[in-house]
């Protein structure tokens, strides 16, 4: 007898699929492009979409079907204007015995990282936070990006030099 | 011993841990580690924004129960009939209107402004998002004219006319006068000779050098002004304490642009004034000043948020 398949169209598990998927797949556009009201945008956009499709998807599909409709829909959104990026930077703590030349210094020095992050391309910077800050492994991003480790392993190289020669003379 | 950091993504494998201990070892003793180290550091500092899932999936799924997708709107071709079919209806009533009664009407858009010649020789300058009717063969007999948005008149020596618009009515003799009928808002300055402006009982003479505003249940208040013409003429809009909102249509309407205000309190008063020859410097002067931050979203809009 035939097993009954799960469906995306049942809520539970379209609720599944959201919570497992949904704030990745955001960090990842984040990520790929600095704008996170955007990537919101998009996750809610993919996601209706495969609400709307989904007697058409299979529940094994249903995780490359959301991938590939955001990155669909950002390279459609964004690719024609320079982004214009905004990482996050922690709060300072309150307390601190750095001297004030010190911690401007210390300002400057993140805001030209900033910039710097936000000069690198899109691949770079996606690979390069993807590690840094949801500490994946070469190994996951080199699965999510479906590109081999060794690609992974030359942007992350060239993001590197970047920043360092962007920092060092912050006006190119 | 020699290392080379840009051989064999030597930085990616220091990063994992993939360096040979040797290698390690000789790189942590060079200035490039150091400056490297700095970087690293720097980047843990970053934080990356909220994403709060369970706040989200019900946001989804209020949009899932209004979303129609791309598909809904495609399934009306075979009605193209009853797109020509109107059309032709819509062009045989303006025909009519054309044959029958020379209604003459200019319309400007967004980013557009216009220059007309009324049969009795006035000039009318019409600004962005403005129509200006009048019947062409009886406009020397009965001399009205509707406005609705912005214009000014050099009216012809001699000629007299009214303009009515929905805010008000303006009646003038040998003038140059500036006219403004949006929203609520009636405002009316006068530059030569004399204008009467009417709403409903109330009438205020205006004579050059003074205009007036009217506010709804306050009545008119009368303003001075100081340039011998209007600024939009000369390729800025100017303000003097008017609510945000208004600049911010008025940039929208010069621009031919759309800005999204949610976040941003649109009675705050604004006194100042932008050009309109170039989109950034206008956002910088109409914005710095009051503190606002503007993003461009890449769908051609603006949006607004307090700094």
């Amino acid at each position: 007898m035939p097993e009954k398949v799960a469906s995306v169209c049942e809520e539970k598990i379209y609720d599944q699929l959201y919570r497992e998927h949904a704030e990745k797949i955001c960090y990842y556009l984040y990520y790929k492009y600095g704008d996170m009201d955007k990537a919101q945008d998009i996750v809610q956009d993919s996601f209706a979409k495969l609400w709307v499709n989904c007697a058409k998807i299979l529940l094994v599909a249903a995780k490359s079907f959301l991938y590939k409709t955001a990155n669909n829909a950002s390279i459609n959104l964004i690719i024609h204007q320079k982004t214009v990026l905004k990482y996050q930077q922690m709060p300072r703590k309150n307390y601190t015995n750095e001297s004030p030349e010190f911690q401007m210094e210390e300002r400057e020095f993140m805001e030209r990282l900033n910039r710097a992050i936000s000069g690198l391309k899109e691949g770079q910077r996606e690979v390069f936070l993807l590690n840094r800050i949801e500490k994946k492994t070469y190994k996951e991003i080199a699965e999510l990006l479906e590109i081999s480790v060794k690609a992974v392993e030359k942007r992350m190289q060239l993001a590197l030099v970047i920043l360092r020669k962007k920092i060092k003379t912050p006006n190119i | 011993m020699k290392i080379d950091i840009n051989e064999n993504n030597f930085l990616a494998k220091w990063l994992s841990g993939d360096l040979s201990k040797e290698d390690q070892q000789a790189f942590e003793s060079t200035e490039d580690h150091l400056a490297y180290k700095d970087i690293l550091k720097g980047v843990d500092r970053f934080d990356k924004p909220i994403f709060d899932i369970e706040e989200k999936l019900k946001e989804q799924k209020d949009f899932n129960a209004t979303y129609k997708g791309h598909q809904k709107s495609r399934v009306i071709k075979p009605m193209t009939w009853l797109y020509s079919a109107a059309a032709t209806i819509v062009l045989l009533i303006g025909l009519k209107a054309l044959f029958f009664q020379d209604i003459t009407t200019v319309y400007t858009k967004n980013g557009q402004m216009d220059v007309i010649t009324l049969p009795d020789h006035s000039v009318v300058h019409l600004n962005a998002d403005s129509s200006l009717k009048y019947n062409e063969k009886s406009f020397l007999e009965d001399k009205v004219l509707q406005l609705q948005g912005e214009a000014f008149f050099e009216v012809k020596k001699g000629a007299s006319f009214v303009v009515n618009t929905k805010n008000g009515k303006v009646t003038v003799l040998g003038t140059a006068f500036n006219l403004y009928a949006r929203d609520q808002t009636f405002e009316v300055h006068c530059y030569e000779g004399k204008v009467s402006v009417q709403k409903g009982e109330q009438e205020v003479i205006l004579t050059p050098g003074k205009g007036a505003k009217y506010i709804p249940k306050e009545g008119f208040s009368v303003v001075e002004i100081s340039n011998p013409q209007p600024d939009w003429l000369q390729g800025k809009s100017s303000f003097s304490e008017v609510p945000l909102g208004r600049l911010i249509q008025e940039l929208e309407r010069q621009y031919n642009i759309k800005i999204r205000t949610e976040s941003i309190d649109l009675n705050r008063v604004f006194t100042g004034f932008f050009t309109h020859n170039n989109l950034k410097t206008a956002l910088k002067t109409s914005f710095d000043p009051m503190n606002i931050g503007y993003v461009f979203d890449g769908k051609g809009l603006i949006v607004l948020k307090n700094k």
